[in-house]
């Protein structure tokens, strides 16, 4: 595919200066301060994503499995070239959960000027009560909008995806992600989810580079360290039957400091 | 010591109204739709019952 590389500041003039590609509306680099980026390429992915409570030293990421079935959290062997992690839902029929995040380590500060991508698919739609969620949130809880906080797209069976968000104090909510004012139903293909919060008052979603939220719908007022947060990757079931598979290739997080 | 009468323990209003899910029927504003959106802002709960439509005040 061809690229063609662009660049803006956002907020306009005055913020992060960002080059993406025209085509796949991709973050391609940022000149933010903060850069956190994971393509899930290297022999520490392959070798198996520490659990939860136990990090390993040098590695981002633990995964919480909760199920006998099990689900899983792990890179396929022999994924594709440029990477890729995927959590899993079994098919038993309990509560389940494979979550992939940074043991708590809450370092990601939406109070700033910055934003959050990811190149990610519904590998596997949720069925029956199962979830995918996809974005920041603060220390583990099960079930992604049981959090505290958290800034995060969200599927249910139906496969419509919602937005959601919750900053600790007075501003929380759902909305119906849309384009050109209909419902996005998600396919199993690759996308470009991205979170914007260059503008406190008006926080975007963006999926392929199109606004999924009309302006001024989400406002985002965290007090002190509420703003905090580490990614959020999680496919999850209270009980019940249900499947999901959610397929991350890549993670990318600029921000001022 | 003598036994406590039986009352009724203190009512508790300081709970915050729940949020109404995606796809319920509501009233807000004086109209009934589906809900698209809700959100809290405050003490107030406000729904949209589609893309880039207005926030009505839910009612109770």
């Amino acid at each position: 595919m061809a690229t063609m590389t662009r660049a803006e500041f956002r907020p306009p003039y005055v913020g992060v200066h960002y080059e993406y590609d025209a085509y796949t509306a991709e973050t391609v680099a940022s000149c933010a301060p903060f850069q956190f980026s994971d393509d899930f390429v290297g022999a520490g992915h392959s070798a198996g994503v520490p659990a939860a409570g136990s990090p390993s030293a040098g590695y981002a990421w633990v995964k919480k499995i909760v199920g006998a079935a099990p689900p899983t959290v792990a890179q396929p062997s022999g994924a594709a070239a440029g990477g890729l992690m995927v959590c899993a839902l079994a098919s038993a029929s309990e509560a389940e959960e494979a979550s992939l995040y940074c043991n708590d380590s809450l370092q990601i500060d939406t109070t700033r000027i910055g934003q959050a991508e990811w190149r990610a698919a519904l590998t596997q739609s949720p069925t029956g009560v199962a979830q995918i969620a996809l974005g920041l949130g603060s220390v583990w809880v099960g079930g992604p909008v049981n959090l505290a906080r958290y800034l995060m797209f969200l599927w249910n069976a139906n496969n419509t995806l919602t937005l959601q968000w919750k900053d600790g104090g007075s501003n929380t909510g759902s909305l119906t992600a849309a384009s050109a004012g209909a419902a996005i139903v998600t396919d199993g293909n690759y996308h470009i989810y991205r979170i914007d919060w260059s503008n406190q008052n008006d926080i975007g979603f963006y999926v392929d580079g199109a606004r999924v939220n009309a302006a001024s719908s989400i406002a985002w007022a965290p007090s002190g360290t509420n703003g905090v947060f580490q990614p959020w990757h999680t496919c999850y079931k209270a009980s019940g039957s249900g499947l999901a598979t959610l397929s991350v290739d890549k993670i990318d997080v600029f921000n001022n400091r | 010591m003598s036994d406590q009468p039986d009352t009724d323990p203190p009512s508790s209003d300081t709970s915050e109204r729940e949020l109404p899910a995606i796809g319920t029927q509501v009233v807000a504003g004086g109209r009934q739709g589906v809900v698209f959106g809700a959100r809290r802002v405050g003490d107030a709960v406000a729904v949209t019952f589609g893309h880039g439509e207005p926030w009505l005040p839910l009612e109770p």
